[in-house]
């Protein structure tokens, strides 16, 4: 054998590097298209996605009750656009529920500092808790066999972000406004301003924050197999991953895209309410007690779903990828 | 931050040296490393002492580094350029993971090559059919190219 190495090897090799050229194109048209958030859209946006695409005819003439007939997308945007009013789009690269989750959260927590949307003096509670709940993080997922010497990078820069939105000005810094309330929208946006800047620098905050959300994610279900287990199950019952195997493969690894039980598992690891409007070609049509049938977009809760005071982040869903509602 | 994290793992390659491993960058450029890895002893590797050479992308660590064996190798993951066919330097990278733990995984991969899934199906085929014969081929490569 003094040619080990057959031609069908080089075409391996070569097709493999075809193959990671082509996606890292992909990945760079991306990046240069799609900023890693938004700025955010008025609901309207989404809607003129689907009327604007030819194969899906505009009917906005037709009565409520006929929109079924129309293109489900279609459909779906305009019953939307009436319990919501904006849209944060993600960049599509695989992270985007988990990037989704952090943007969502850190706005709500910095809005709740701006007592946005109540007048609450206690709407910092959230911030403390899920403050706490982060600083403690690192013992916990250590303990669940992560190594700290590589975590802690990326826990530290989720700690500096709680940080940076409970030390982001409240108040005019000139004492003379101190008590003008018309500047604290002012100053509202420009802390979410610089929330913005700080979550769209590209390989920084929000890589290594959406990164550590993964581990945490990871660490919930390890924490509680018997709850998390049976999402993993093939449809058949053929093939039983184990959890550290579905971790290792499909929440660890970055730009891998997430199902449901990463969905909950997140959402329950923070006890926060995580919203989902379920874009996918369908709407459902619910029967009242009148006998009217109305339509909705299905739509599903994951987390904490009771207390009325714990940050809710509502999240739309289209096939593969998830942006923010407001 | 790349560069950030690139140097923590130099300072805790020094703090705790993997087995049989080293590794350390070439230059000023810290995002260009070489590392040896000392042929494991139970495998037909042993003695040799071979190179790779390290990148580490711009986005490290959340994509892998480029590593490939500079030392030839008779190795049916392996091929002649030096590449090296290992899940968690393709899709199953994660940011948990380390050039250490990379460096242990490739040692791992000398000891128990994987003929299954090979980067030379020729080598994986005499590896399947005449161990002895693989191996003392192995060696031979060893004894010319790594010692």
């Amino acid at each position: 054998m003094t040619h080990p190495e057959s031609s069908s090897s080089i075409a391996h090799e070569s097709q493999y590097k075809l193959t990671e050229r082509q996606l890292s194109d992909i990945e760079a048209e991306i990046k240069s298209t799609q900023p890693l958030t938004s700025q955010p859209l008025p609901i309207v946006a989404l809607i003129q996605q689907y009327v604007a695409d030819p194969s899906t005819p505009a009917q906005t003439q037709q009565q409520d009750s006929q929109e079924w007939l129309e293109s489900g997308f279609l459909a779906s945007s305009k019953l939307l656009s009436k319990k919501y009013t904006h849209l944060r789009r993600i960049r599509g690269d695989g992270n985007c529920y988990y990037r989704a989750f952090l943007y969502s959260l850190c706005e709500g927590l910095l809005k709740r500092r701006f007592h946005v949307p109540t007048d609450d003096p206690t709407d910092d509670r959230e911030l403390k808790r899920i403050r706490t709940f982060v600083t403690n993080s690192l013992s916990w997922v250590c303990g669940l066999g992560y190594e700290e010497t590589t975590i802690e990078m990326f826990y530290d820069e989720l700690v500096d972000l709680l940080d940076f939105i409970d030390n982001l000005p409240t108040c005019p810094s000139s004492p003379a406004t101190d008590s003008n309330q018309a500047t604290r929208p002012l100053e509202l946006q420009k802390a979410l301003d610089a929330l913005h800047h700080k979550l769209n620098e590209e390989n920084s905050t929000s890589d290594y924050c959406t990164w550590y959300l993964r581990v945490l994610t990871a660490a919930q279900m390890k924490s509680d197999p018997d709850r998390y287990l049976p999402f993993l199950l093939a449809d058949d019952s053929s093939s039983i991953m184990d959890i550290p195997t579905f971790c290792s493969r499909e929440v660890e690894p970055m730009n891998r895209e997430c199902g449901m039980v990463q969905v909950a598992a997140l959402a329950e690891c923070f006890g926060v309410r995580v919203v989902i409007e379920y874009m996918d070609g369908s709407v459902v049509r619910e029967k009242e007690e009148d006998g009217s049938f109305t339509f909705k977009v299905a739509c599903h809760e994951f987390g904490e779903t009771k207390g009325e005071d714990r940050m809710s982040v509502s999240l739309l869903y289209r096939p593969g990828h998830y942006d923010i509602l407001y | 931050m790349s560069l950030k994290r690139i140097n923590k793992e130099l300072v805790d390659l020094g703090k705790d040296p993997p087995a049989n491993c080293s590794a350390g960058p070439v230059g000023d450029d810290m995002f260009h490393w070489q590392a040896t890895i000392m042929g494991p002893d139970e495998s037909p590797y042993a003695g040799g002492v071979f190179f790779l050479d390290i990148h580490f992308p711009a986005d490290y660590p959340f994509k892998p580094p480029k590593v490939h064996f500079t030392t030839r190798i008779y190795h049916c993951n392996i091929n002649s350029n030096g590449g090296i066919c290992l899940d968690i330097l393709k899709d199953q990278w994660s940011p948990a993971l380390t050039i250490s733990k990379v460096l242990l995984s490739i040692c791992s991969l000398l000891t128990d090559p994987n003929p299954d899934d090979p980067l030379v199906p020729d080598i994986a085929q005499l590896l399947k059919t005449d161990k002895a014969r693989h191996d003392s081929t192995a060696r031979e490569w060893t004894s010319k190219y790594a010692m």
